[in-house]
């Protein structure tokens, strides 16, 4: 009888990964992913696009400031009227007008006239930046007589803050992690949606084909109902694994394939926004050590793991639930009413993550990550920042308990609702099911 | 006389409900048994009980003399009434999966289906969509996944609807073969021309109780009155004694002169038919004699009313 259960987990993975958007999906994302990250770290090489600029200095302060690169021109322009002549033979995109009228205060007035496009926010910080470290060198030698080297030396004063823990001397990385919580604990809510909503498609399916009712006489309701969760945990465990081994060897060979012109220091380049060649050797390597220790700090494995348990057992909780929506009703438009008592624990998990995001460790994080319903979002959130062993096993055994008690739960509804036709359930109808003797 | 199926004072209750009430059936070994009654009388709920789907609340059901068992669904092949079949599904997949379910191996499967699907002519269909199959031809598959796996017993539902005559009567000559086979049919269905045809015995359930049953001859007999259809040659003076010495329902004299139409009941004490016969013999010659027994759509009406007026 055992073996039933394994029957239906078998027609489940096997009609579910011989689909055509089963495959789609399986390759489709890892080539995504690797064409989003090399793509980055290639429209950061190219920089954007250049930009032609007539420079109109009234004020004699920013003389030689402007300095053509690669990215824009600038050429310097007596006055606005010759300017805005050349801009309409073409000669110039942008005119950049520093008036005269402010050379004795702090604050310089600029102005930027363009015709077709604007200038974009990048290409304003980068003027902004050149003017104002002019503006300060001037404004410094006028009032203390400070030689130009010692000027750029206080000029490139920084801090840097570096959080370590005190017993392992590892260093923390928040922001990534902020960001990281976030994507794990978004991750599970979609996968349990999506997952889900298969689920119950499938138990629709089932019901209004009447495809159940020749089953159900060879196969137990539990069975059934256990074959074709457990049949799509498989088939999204194949599906990750895929994606694992798709990317990572989807990488290695577009590396390789682009050689030199974009390498793994490019790519940490992408991220900070700044061109690997203009970033000094010494810079990138230790930009390469970051992210090594970054991803060491991050414990991937350990991560990987909990991500899994958290998912397995969100995963067990909700679908089950789905599960006995969908024996309820005999169309999917049907299932909506149903679906709100399962909607808002996750989308409160969800807020609730972004507040665990700023206290990891405060009494709406500690609850969220106890509560089943939105233990798999909230505490995968809170793991990355460190979480105290007995919590973590206080949390997965509520899990456990939890999903027992779902499955529980969703297959008394189950059973009776797969086989109840012409009768729309109710949630008072529900109780009654599950009080039904077998 | 051997019962692979009894059911002792079955009982199931939704609620306050009660979809059967005490019923008892017992059902021989290699018959074909109706189980008759209108929408809604518990017939569904009988079946899903014998299937193990739902259990009695009161009462037992014994297959074969054992206690219904979970290992006993192995030897049950249930075609509902309601049926369907995976529409994106390729039919021999399909088909291969509802074997392994009643737990057949791969290869056992494979070979039996081949060779019912070769039988009935479809085999050519097996790696086609359910969804691209007419009507007709899907009831053959659920009917082949239905007897598969050689079971004991067979519970059709309304194993007809859908087919047209000629798939109807293939479908017939299958069961009966099964039945010579050596498998106990079970046999819902509305139909009581088909029931006349092909049932030994019946139950008749009205509202969750059973109200009838019995071998089919006898439950026709019972409900005939014991009056029989005479054709007989005589003249009028002839026929004076007869009233005296048979219960005469009606006397018509046809247009042929001679000749009468009779319908006599048999008298309570009387051994049977061959006494009429005797007694007719001295009041003229015997053209026709036969027992005039009445259908079962009649007998089916009857009863439910009958209940139905009870209850009142």
């Amino acid at each position: 009888m055992k073996n039933n259960t394994l029957v239906v987990l078998q027609r489940e993975y096997m009609t579910r990964v011989k689909k055509k958007s089963f495959l789609i999906a399986t390759i489709l994302v890892p080539v995504l992913m690797v064409g989003l990250v090399f793509s980055s770290a290639w429209i950061a090489n190219i920089g954007g696009s250049k930009t032609s600029f007539a420079v109109v200095d009234e004020t004699g302060l920013y003389a030689d400031a402007f300095v053509s690169d690669e990215y824009d021109t600038f050429e310097y322009v007596a006055d606005t009227a010759e300017a805005f002549a050349d801009m309409r033979e073409g000669k110039y995109e942008v005119l950049l007008w520093l008036p005269a009228g402010s050379q004795d205060s702090n604050r310089q007035h600029i102005k930027l006239f363009y015709e077709k496009t604007e200038p974009s926010v990048t290409k304003l910080d980068k003027i902004e930046t050149i003017t104002e470290t002019r503006l300060r060198m001037e404004l410094l030698q006028r009032e203390s007589d400070i030689d130009q080297e010692t000027f750029t030396y206080i000029n490139n004063a920084k801090t840097d803050i570096v959080s370590q823990n005190r017993k392992t001397g590892e260093r923390s990385y928040t922001e990534v992690k902020t960001i990281l919580a976030y994507v794990l604990g978004f991750l599970i809510y979609m996968f349990i949606f999506m997952f889900g909503n298969m689920i119950m498609a499938g138990v629709i399916e089932e019901k209004s084909s009447r495809i159940i009712e020749v089953m159900i006489s060879s196969v137990k309701p539990m069975q059934l109902l256990m074959g074709k969760v457990l049949g799509l945990v498989l088939v999204c465990l194949t599906q990750f694994l895929v994606w694992i081994a798709l990317t990572s060897i989807l990488m290695l060979v577009v590396g390789l394939l682009a050689g030199g012109s974009v390498d793994a220091a490019q790519i940490a380049a992408a991220q900070t926004g700044m061109p690997a060649d203009r970033m000094p050797v010494g810079e990138l390597q230790e930009m390469m050590m970051d992210i090594q220790s970054i991803v060491a700090s991050l414990h991937i494995k350990q991560l990987a793991l909990f991500f899994l348990v958290y998912f397995l057992g969100g995963y067990l909780l909700y679908a089950s639930l789905f599960a006995a929506v969908g024996s309820a009703v005999e169309k999917e438009e049907d299932a909506s009413q149903f679906m709100l008592p399962l909607t808002v624990p996750l989308i409160v998990a969800l807020v609730i993550t972004s507040n665990v995001l700023q206290n990891p460790s405060g009494p709406l994080a500690f609850w969220g990550s106890m509560i089943p319903f939105t233990s798999p979002i909230v505490m995968l959130a809170r793991i990355p920042f460190g979480v105290p062993a007995w919590e973590l096993a206080l949390s997965i055994g509520l899990l456990v308990i939890g999903f027992v008690a779902s499955i529980w739960v969703a297959s008394r509804i189950y059973r009776v609702g797969i086989l109840m036709y012409g009768k729309k359930g109710s949630y008072k109808e529900f109780w009654k099911w599950i009080r039904y003797k077998n | 006389m051997n019962y692979l199926l009894e059911t002792q004072g079955v009982v199931k209750r939704y609620g306050t409900y009660t979809a059967l009430d005490h019923v008892s059936l017992r059902i021989p070994e290699g018959c074909i048994f109706g189980l008759l009654g209108p929408n809604g009388a518990g017939k569904t709920t009988l079946i899903r009980i014998i299937n193990q789907i739902t259990a009695p609340d009161e009462g037992c059901v014994l297959l074969d003399g054992e206690k219904l068992a979970q290992h006993h669904i192995y030897q049950v092949g249930y075609l509902p009434e309601e049926r369907g079949l995976y529409r994106n599904m390729k039919v021999g997949d399909q088909a291969m999966y509802l074997a392994q379910l009643k737990g057949l191996s791969r290869k056992e499967a494979a070979l039996r289906l081949h060779a019912w699907f070769e039988k009935f002519g479809i085999d050519s269909w097996w790696n086609r969509k359910v969804m691209e199959l007419s009507k007709g031809m899907q009831q053959k598959i659920q009917f082949v996944v239905t007897v598969l796996h050689r079971p004991k017993l067979l519970i059709f539902d309304e194993p007809f609807s859908g087919f047209d005559p000629l798939n109807a009567q293939l479908l017939k000559d299958e069961i009966m073969n099964l039945r010579k086979e050596g498998a106990t049919v079970i046999f819902s269905t509305h139909n009581m021309a088909s029931v006349e045809e092909i049932c030994d015995e019946i139950a008749l359930i009205n509202k969750s109780k059973k109200v009838l049953d019995g071998k089919v001859d006898d439950i026709r007999r019972q409900f005939s009155g014991n009056v029989f259809h005479v054709v007989l040659k005589s003249e009028e003076a002839q026929l004076a004694g007869l009233q005296s010495d048979l219960e005469v329902l009606s006397c018509q004299r046809r247009d042929t002169p001679g000749m009468y139409d009779l319908k006599i009941r048999l008298p309570q004490d009387n051994a049977g038919g061959n006494a009429v016969l005797q007694a007719l013999m001295k009041y003229g010659d015997v053209k026709e004699f036969s027992e005039k027994l009445p259908g079962m759509n009649d007998i089916f009406i009857q009863t439910v009313k009958n209940a139905e007026e009870n209850e009142k």
